[in-house]
């Protein structure tokens, strides 16, 4: 067989610069199972960001205040590390960590680990492992959010990054060589210990795998090849067969005691074609040896508790099945030896009709004992989710008193605009979390739970449905046009299904707020106080519509519309009389009729009169009050009470009216309240220190044409007490650490050929 | 000092496609390998492209028969009204005017159609002149 490799499947590159090679790193017996080192403060060094999330908890805090309000200002560039030397990536959303003297992190598509000087920002060294195939059709092709650090306390130390092609390499943090001490090498195939045999891997296209399953990799056929010309064919590596479904990690692990728990995520679940994927699972690997712990099923197998939620069965290939990624970062507790595990989605975005039942594990924070994999308890948000509201963030722990009482907690921000708050040590919610009747579907074959728990505090951060209430009523006449325009779609308070754009719903569209992009998500969640038991929460607000439609060449009965996959490779033939949509007209016309929300205003004078289904803006403004959403809000976990609100990038102008427009006159004597300068849809990225909350605005906050910037915000007040102008907006969460006598503050900015880790320091330190 | 380099060698890549393919018209073009579009505008767009349609759309997916399926053969303007008023569907109609060509020009560089001197106009009246032709190459 030709190799696209000249003898291995995988090609693992170690580069080093500037330090010496450690030597060996065998580890004797007797470490096995020590303690770790003292003075660590929920798992991380004071003064050090040894976690995605700063520590075990995620609090993303750090007790320094060097940088503090009065010099905050005059932060300057350190350095500035180019993160595209060895190729592109997408947007850059990774936090570095800083352990022992060094940074770490990832970089391009590829998810390469390096190891950089924190005074000078030089590379020290490099991995770089070649996946061929299992690169090239990753589900999640891009740096990730980040790596794992681990020390015994006593010199050896360990990096563990999950790759896109799902290796987990575990490599000695002085060198960046793999642990031979580990098997395989030190690098794990993490699509290995599940059960699956492991085909050759073959590809009919030199491109990535497309949203959902198109242009996916398929098992080799006997004999085949790897055409260099074409890059084509069967290139040496192996995998599950894609047939299956696809499996990948887009973030680190985390690694309690001795410990690696990993996780894995999927392709994204708004345009499936097949109606089975792969499910997803917890894993517990000993870091010293690589072997497998322990496995938790995501997706509870016939006899485990939950599988009764899923009516037609939770077998591997059930139509319905798959999915329930747990693909943003974990939270820790050492002390306890629990794992907090927050899960996502199943099969598919927005429709459910082909599972039925609650769906367990999906959509729930799970506590796994970290020695076990045993589930110690869990609680299901979103019951048969048909929002997209995945759990996106670690969750962040944290002591607080209330009442009088000090109780351990954890706190979950999600997609929905809520807190979800529980002891951690049981499960039990801090506050009453009512399951409360909620609107039901009415797409055919859709079972949408009758009930939803819904947090009696804190009050929720993002838009919730829409209401009456919520519309601009600045006259009569706004106040009319705004409820014509809402009652449009299908309204209520929130949990509002989607509506089918085939004529069967009694509405063509529905209000979708938060919408898929949440609320929280990838780029934003939480910093918390652990002196204070204060939370920050970077956020999101907005209002969009949701729909669902049949894609001709899907196996579902409905997808997020519109959609027509005919054509494309990996979607199914085209039905017999089969009829392209029309194309011919302007926006709409695909997908067989009305599409998403619409600003009203993209072919001008349109009135609210003759707007389309969906229509959230009159004259530019939109029907939606003003209100203190998204961007940072300030909680009192003590308490549970909203104490302060500062918009994404903090600047508030009054909006502006199209003058254009046939209703402009609607606006002509009213005084607009000031509204966020910028995009509701974005999420401050939080972190707080001793004395400040900092956040940078992400990578679509703050003013539309910059100044781009990074701030410092009261803890207490939420009034900004500092700003840095930076060149490019930061795209993923920050950090800060001490290296020398000297506070800095990095943070990940660019995509494409453009991703760079900037360090901030204080001038003549 | 980095993101420098980058643009400037955008830029002579750009400025070697425009050399092979003769000296651009001043006429406006007829289809979108003309070059309809300025290579600050692909600039800028891919930076939106990242920060607010990568959220649904990841790299890759606005590229080749996908593209080809739904645009192709398109006036410039169907392109227009779809990012104008559709997208991002989290907050559709947010994109200015002159954000919505910036992204165009961005998924019109990805689709190998190469960049010219002139901006991307937010004229409907202009972009519907123009066809959106995909290079055979």
């Amino acid at each position: 067989m030709t190799s696209r490799f000249s003898s291995r499947r995988l090609v693992a590159i170690t580069g080093l610069a500037g330090i010496a090679l450690a030597g060996g790193i065998a580890l004797p017996s007797a470490l096995v199972g020590a303690q770790q080192p003292p003075g660590l403060v929920r798992g991380n060094a004071p003064g050090e960001w040894r976690y995605w999330g700063a520590d075990a908890w995620s609090t993303r805090y750090s007790p320094l205040d060097q940088i503090n309000a009065a010099n905050f200002k005059t932060l300057t560039m350190a350095w500035k590390w180019n993160a595209s030397a060895d190729g592109i990536d997408e947007y850059y959303r990774t936090t570095p960590l800083y352990a022992n003297g060094r940074i770490f992190t990832v970089a391009t598509t590829h998810r390469y680990a390096y190891a950089i000087d924190p005074e000078t920002g030089a590379t020290t060294w490099s991995w770089k492992l070649e996946e061929g195939i299992r690169w090239q059709k990753a589900p999640r092709q891009f740096a990730g959010r980040g790596l794992a650090y681990w020390t015994d306390g006593r010199g050896n130390e360990r990096i563990v990054v999950v790759t896109p092609g799902y290796h987990m390499g575990i490599l000695d943090a002085k060198t960046g060589k793999p642990d031979p001490a580990v098997r395989n090498g030190g690098v794990l195939d993490l699509m290995d210990d599940l059960g699956f045999p492991l085909v050759p891997l073959a590809v009919d296209d030199p491109d990535s795998l497309t949203i959902s399953e198109l242009k996916p990799a398929r098992k080799a056929k006997p004999g085949e090849t790897w055409d260099k010309e074409k890059g084509i064919g069967a290139d040496g590596t192996v995998g599950i067969d894609p047939a299956m479904g696809q499996i990948a990690s887009s973030c680190p692990p985390i690694i309690v005691g001795d410990v690696i728990v990993v996780g894995n995520s999927h392709i994204h679940g708004y345009y499936p074609i097949r109606l089975k994927n792969l499910p997803s699972w917890i894993r517990g690997y000993d870091i010293r040896t690589g072997k497998l712990l322990w496995k938790f099923n995501l997706v509870p197998q016939a006899g485990e508790f939950g599988a009764d939620t899923w009516k037609n069965g939770t077998a591997i290939g059930t139509p319905g099945v798959g999915k329930v990624d747990a693909w943003a970062p974990y939270s820790a507790d050492p002390d306890l030896g629990l794992v907090y595990i927050p899960v996502g989605m199943g099969l598919s975005d927005e429709y459910g009709g082909h599972r039925p039942g609650a769906n367990l594990f999906a959509n729930s924070i799970v506590a796994i004992d970290v020695k076990t994999g045993k589930r110690k308890w869990h609680f299901q948000m979103v019951h048969h989710d048909i929002w997209d509201y995945d759990t996106p963030m670690a969750p962040n722990l944290l002591d607080i008193t209330i009442n009088g009482r000090t109780r351990k907690i954890v706190a979950q921000t999600t997609k929905q605009g809520w807190i979800y708050t529980f002891d951690r040590e049981t499960g039990e919610p801090i506050w009453p979390m009512p399951e409360t009747p909620v609107l039901q579907s009415d797409v055919k074959g859709e079972q949408t739970w009758p009930t939803q728990p819904i947090p009696s505090r804190p009050a929720p951060y993002s838009q919730q449905g829409l209401m009456e209430g919520d519309l601009i009523d600045y006259t009569p006449e706004i106040k009319a046009a705004a409820l014509k325009l809402a009652q449009a779609c299908r309204m209520g308070p929130y949990f509002i299904p989607a509506s089918a754009m085939d004529g069967t719903s009694a509405k063509h569209c529905s209000w979708y707020a938060p919408g898929a992009s949440g609320g929280v998500n990838i780029d934003g969640g939480a910093a918390v106080d652990p002196e204070t038991g204060f939370m920050y929460v970077g956020g999101q607000t907005g209002l969009s519509t949701i729909e669902v439609i049949k894609d001709p060449c899907s196996e579902h009965d409905y997808v997020q519309g519109p959609k027509d996959s005919c054509g494309l490779a990996g979607a199914l033939p085209a039905p017999a009389g089969y009829t392209p949509p029309n194309r011919g007209g302007a926006a709409g016309g695909r997908g067989g009729g009305a599409g998403g929300g619409r600003g009203g205003g993209g072919r001008g004078a349109v009135s609210y009169k003759d707007a389309e289904p969906g229509t959230s803006s009159i004259a530019g403004i939109s029907i939606l009050k003003p209100k203190e959403l998204g961007g940072v809000t300030g909680y009192n976990m003590n308490t549970g009470d909203k104490v302060w609100w500062m918009p994404n990038g903090g600047k508030m102008a009054p909006p502006t009216v199209d003058a254009a427009s046939p209703d402009a006159a609607l606006f002509a004597n009213v005084k607009l309240p000031p509204t966020v300068v910028g995009r509701l849809g974005s999420q401050p990225q939080v972190i707080t220190t001793k004395t400040l909350v900092i956040y940078g605005t992400g990578r679509n906050g703050g003013a539309p044409d910059g100044p781009y910037g990074i701030y410092a915000v009261d803890k207490k007040t939420g009034k900004e007490v500092g700003a840095v102008e930076i060149p490019t907006r930061t795209s993923a969460v920050p950090m800060t650490f001490m290296h020398n006598g000297k506070q800095y503050l990095v943070y990940a900015t660019g995509s494409g050929r453009t991703t760079a880790l900037v360090a901030l320091t204080l001038p003549g330190r | 000092m980095a993101g420098v380099t980058v643009t400037l060698a955008l830029g002579s890549a750009v400025m070697v496609r425009g050399a092979a393919q003769g000296a651009p018209s001043t006429a406006t073009p007829t289809t979108t390998l003309g070059g309809v579009y300025t290579q600050a505008q692909a600039d800028k767009g891919e930076e939106l492209y990242y920060g607010v349609c990568v959220a649904c759309h990841p790299r890759g997916y606005y590229t080749g028969d996908n593209f080809k399926k739904n645009w192709s053969g398109r006036p410039l303007s169907d392109l227009y009204d779809w990012v104008k008023t559709k997208m991002p569907k989290s907050e559709p109609g947010s994109l200015t005017p002159k954000q919505s060509v910036e992204v165009m020009a961005y998924i019109l560089q990805e689709n190998k159609m190469p960049a010219g001197k002139t901006a991307m106009p937010t004229d409907r009246a202009v972009l519907r002149k123009i066809r959106i032709q995909l290079s055979s190459k």
